[in-house]
């Protein structure tokens, strides 16, 4: 059996990586899950592995980049139907279903469909590498320590799928880095 | 200024697609600090942690229970006899299962999914589902999307097993345990998207005909009442209740009702881009 200072410390390492990653991670569930309740089921799930494997989360930076792999198994068995909802988020799905109408997904930028259609045309396993960089903003070395994939791999896929969806916007006449530079 | 902090792009460099995509970003216009969230994130921690205390290191191939810590006891003894008639049998049943109330609350009976004898336990329920009236759209080879689960699957947890996360070195050390619910449920799943598919398809040709067949195809699905085993008998149920997907199936079968083509064809792209046909 834990000692007591041995439980504290287990209980107050969860509650830092809690609270330093929380954001983060149900910024990542609710970009790739359509329904904010079913986010807040899968934030509830994510931490409840963390929470039990507590001693397995690396130190630092490194347990966010832990947690985007568990959520990242979880979203993937959802949309497996492998999933089960429970009572531990009730109110965070309240809260979130409160704000559901700050989460729909309209996109009016120019060329959004065609972006949209870009990423819808690469493998599964490229979309997520592109995503994690321009959504969560990971260095290539971070989004390969989360696919557990070795750093030179990862950049090459990086950058074939950049460039795979630069050639789909260049064929619908997007300007590449002309107009985001304008758009500065 | 772009991503990468270069104002000026280098030619041949592709970073500026982050900043494209990132104009996706279905959060781009959401700051989640303030939607007064604090209170229920801390509801959540209190009730994670009142769930049950951190796993103890368990030896060998036992694998860990989801569950209060007095369930991981119990099933940490009882899965010593498991493992050992598995070791011997090549078996993946564990005579172990779900208890209702528990954070699972599916009382379905584990399964090592990465045990030799895995294949024909799935091959089991496959089967078991058919008799039962899961149908999947014309033209889906069956017994094909059987043999591509199996080996996607099996090929899916090598690869997990080899990599260098902690999560890949916890299967290697404990196996993974999946339960049969989850099971009988991913095959369901794999039955919708072969009606999605066809339902795109159908719509893409403008052929209404089918886009109903499809329709009702998938409304179907939530009348697939299936008999499961668990600790004290059967229970039984939709498989799509289930596994707690009767609210989207339906609202898939309302967009394709709605003719809702972008929505159904971004679903499947995303949901189902490696179920076999």
């Amino acid at each position: 059996m834990k000692s007591l200072a041995e439980a504290l410390t287990d209980q107050e390492l969860f509650e830092t990586l809690y609270s330093e990653t929380r954001m983060s991670i149900l910024g990542y569930l609710l970009r790739r899950v359509s329904i904010p309740t079913d986010a807040a089921d899968l934030l509830s799930d994510t931490y409840l592995v963390a929470w039990r494997r507590i001693g397995d989360v690396p130190e630092g930076e490194s347990g966010l980049l832990w947690l985007y792999g568990v959520a990242r198994h979880l979203v993937a068995n959802y949309y497996r139907h492998e999933r089960s909802e429970h009572a531990l988020a009730l109110t965070l799905r309240h809260a979130l279903a409160a704000n559901a109408s700050a989460f729909e997904r309209e996109h009016d930028a120019p060329f959004a469909e065609d972006i949209a259609r870009s990423l819808e045309a690469l493998s599964p396993g490229d979309r997520e590498i592109i995503e994690l960089s321009a959504w969560e903003q990971l260095t290539p070395a971070e989004i390969a320590e989360v696919l557990g994939i070795k750093a030179g791999t990862l950049r090459v896929r990086l950058h074939r799928a950049r460039l795979a969806i630069a050639e789909e916007l260049a064929k619908a006449g997007h300007p590449g880095p002309d107009r985001l530079e304008i758009a500065e | 200024m772009n991503k990468t902090g270069n104002s000026a792009p280098r030619p041949g460099d592709t970073s500026w697609v982050d900043d494209a995509v990132a104009e996706i970003d279905a959060l781009g216009h959401v700051d989640l600090t303030e939607l007064g969230l604090d209170v229920a994130f801390g509801d959540l921690l209190e009730q994670i942690v009142r769930s049950g205390g951190p796993e103890k290191v368990v030896p060998s191939r036992r694998r860990r229970l989801p569950g209060k810590a007095a369930t991981i006891g119990i099933a940490a003894v009882l899965l010593c006899g498991a493992g050992a008639a598995a070791a011997v049998k090549g078996g993946a049943l564990t005579g172990l299962f779900g208890q209702s109330g528990y954070t699972e609350n599916d009382t379905s009976e584990y399964v090592l999914a990465t045990s030799p004898g895995y294949p024909a336990v799935a091959r089991q329920n496959f089967e078991q589902l058919l008799r039962e009236g899961l149908r999947f759209a014309p033209g889906t080879n069956t017994r094909h999307v059987l043999q591509m689960y199996v080996s996607e699957q099996q090929a899916e947890l090598r690869t997990l097993e080899s990599g260098h996360t902690a999560a890949a070195k916890s299967l290697r050390v404990h196996g993974l345990l999946v339960q049969i619910t989850g099971i009988k449920g991913t095959f369901a799943g794999l039955a919708q998207c072969s009606w999605q598919e066809y339902w795109v398809t159908a719509y893409t040709s403008g052929d209404r005909a089918e886009q109903n067949a499809a329709v009702r195809g998938m409304a179907a699905l939530d009348n697939v009442i299936t008999v499961t085993a668990s600790k004290t008998g059967t229970f039984s149920g939709s498989i799509m209740a289930e596994t707690n997907h009767t609210r989207t199936l339906l609202q898939d079968v309302r967009e394709m009702k709605d003719g809702d083509f972008s929505r159904i064809k971004r679903a499947t792209a995303v949901q189902c881009a490696s179920a076999p046909q």
